[in-house]
């Protein structure tokens, strides 16, 4: 390992990050290395000057001037949860968006029946997973922005896509057979339905807020979609395209606010909102992990699905939400059964 | 300063309490953390304040749990804003601000003689040019964990980055840091 390498393990031994066995081979290397001592004892005279700099401190009338404004019914800035989360036409198609747009499809579409067996890690950090993207794609973390940001890309994508396909889409609803048709199509509308559905519930929620003609365009994708999914015949299905094919892409151009910050609120009503489905093609199970890869408790259901996502709280420990989906198989036992590929994740 | 009302629940007296407490523990670390992002004592503290009038209309919304990440985040997103609104501010004001509001160290209430004070100062000085010169995603990782001793979980939130992210910052901020105040360190 070069001395840059076991430098950046010296600022992780500082915030005692590391094992004891990785600390002391560390510091084996330190005690024979004189550069690397000399950057260790700089770096915690670094540290020790830091901690001593001054705090500010906050003025003496600072909470009796806090309590006037509110008294005087001052509301939140609006700045206070802006993070812009502006929505082009000019969606770049990316990997790890699409990959996160997929598990999100999964997310909001339990209901539509069989889904093809796939893990899905949309937790934060460097952890490859191996899904739609294929091996080595980097997941987003699922925060209320990032969430909302993915959603409001592939809707905004999903539809020009389409918009610019409506020709070919038009030729082969002519010749090709009716179920192969809507077999090809059904991924991608699922995506546009669940991600519309996605934006429609986040701001029902106040998870986001978004301006009424925004919120009237994500609607209206996913009323449309619907129609799609469920026109009964050639003639219909037409129909539905068309209207599909009318929105215009630039109707997905607006700021979102994101409202909650709070990740953990968030997924903790999505997912137990979904756990009470019992759905008995598609069950739910949340399995809580340690980071040392104990299993917690999780909440009860028929067992058969998990999903994953990374959860951080503010204690002392991380926690690794892990859920995955698959469908149910004869056997399966609920909350017992750990699936091989959650182990060796870890 | 613009303000939206939101009609929310005023907070119950368990809530209250929650919040005074929180306001007596991270108060100055906030305007710490703000007055880095904004090198502006006075802007730093209005936000600050801006943070806690927030969570106040959010308090039945927000864990007393997270109340720090929480309130953390949303001074980063008032800075944010500032910053992308800010105007130009002429050096001379900001040199003033800084004799006038900065805190004193208690090297500077000793009475010691006036050659050490100023030399005391004078370390001080380079030390705060040193973080405030260090590029803005490395100072943020640096004066979160490093100067107002966050987890790295906790600024990963904070930030919307990584665990990893943060670590890697980090590092790359203590050896800039180190680097620049090399003379003053006391081995």
């Amino acid at each position: 390992m070069s001395c840059h390498r076991y430098q950046s393990q010296l600022s992780l031994n500082l915030d005692g990050r590391l094992s004891s066995a990785r600390r002391e081979s560390l510091m084996q290397h330190v005690d024979s290395c004189d550069v690397c001592s000399r950057f260790w004892n700089e770096l915690q005279a670094a540290q020790r000057l830091a901690m001593r700099l001054p705090q500010q401190q906050v003025s003496a009338d600072f909470r009796s001037s806090l309590f006037e404004r509110i008294h005087a019914g001052e509301g939140t800035p609006e700045a206070v949860f802006r993070e812009p989360i502006p929505t082009t036409t000019k969606v770049r198609y990316l990997l790890s968006g699409a990959a996160a747009a997929a598990a999100l499809l999964l997310v909001f579409d339990l209901w539509r029946g069989p889904i093809d067996n796939q893990d899905f890690n949309v937790g934060g950090g460097t952890e490859q997973v191996a899904d739609n993207g294929g091996p080595g794609t980097f997941l987003r973390p699922l925060s209320p922005a990032s969430l909302a940001e993915i959603s409001a890309q592939t809707v905004a994508h999903g539809v020009n896509d389409l918009r610019q396909r409506q020709r070919s889409l038009s030729n082969r609803l002519a010749s090709e057979p009716l179920p192969q048709l809507r077999q090809q199509m059904e991924p991608k509308l699922r995506a546009l339905r669940g991600s519309a559905h996605a934006m429609r519930w986040m701001s029902e929620k106040r998870i986001i807020g978004m301006p009424a003609d925004l919120r009237a365009a994500f609607d209206t994708v996913e009323e449309v979609v619907s129609s799609v999914q469920g026109a009964k015949n050639r003639q219909e299905l037409q129909a539905a395209l068309e209207r599909l094919t009318r929105i215009q892409p630039d109707q997905f151009v607006g700021e979102v606010d994101v409202l909650c910050c709070d990740q953990e609120q968030m997924f903790t009503e999505l997912f137990s909102g979904y756990a009470q489905r019992q759905n008995p093609e598609i069950g739910l199970v949340v399995k809580v992990l340690k980071t040392d890869n104990q299993l917690l408790p999780g909440q009860p259901s028929n067992g058969s699905t998990y999903m994953f996502l990374q959860r951080q709280t503010t204690g002392s420990q991380t926690f690794q939400l892990q859920i995955r989906m698959r469908h149910s198989e004869p056997g399966d036992q609920a909350d017992n059964a750990i699936p091989r590929r959650l182990q060796r994740r870890n | 300063m613009t303000t939206a009302n939101r009609s929310l629940p005023e907070p119950d007296s368990l809530e209250l309490v929650a919040f005074n407490r929180a306001m007596s523990e991270h108060a100055d670390g906030l305007k710490s953390f703000a007055a880095r992002m904004l090198s502006d004592n006075l802007l730093a503290e209005d936000v600050t304040q801006d943070a806690f009038l927030a969570l106040y209309r959010h308090l039945s919304q927000v864990p007393a749990s997270a109340f720090r990440p929480w309130l953390y985040r949303v001074t980063r997103n008032l800075c944010l804003d500032h910053l992308r609104r800010r105007k130009f501010k002429l050096r001379l004001f900001r040199d003033v601000e800084k004799d006038d509001d900065r805190p004193h160290t208690p090297e500077d209430l000793h009475g010691d003689r006036p050659d050490q004070v100023a030399e005391t100062r004078e370390a001080q000085e380079a030390i705060d040019e040193a973080v405030d010169k260090l590029p803005p995603r490395f100072r943020e990782a640096f004066v979160l964990c490093e100067m107002q001793g966050l987890s790295y979980e906790d600024a990963a939130a904070i930030l919307g980055i990584p665990v990893k992210t943060v670590s890697t910052r980090l590092f790359r901020a203590r050896q800039r840091f180190r680097a620049a105040v090399t003379e003053h360190l006391q081995l």
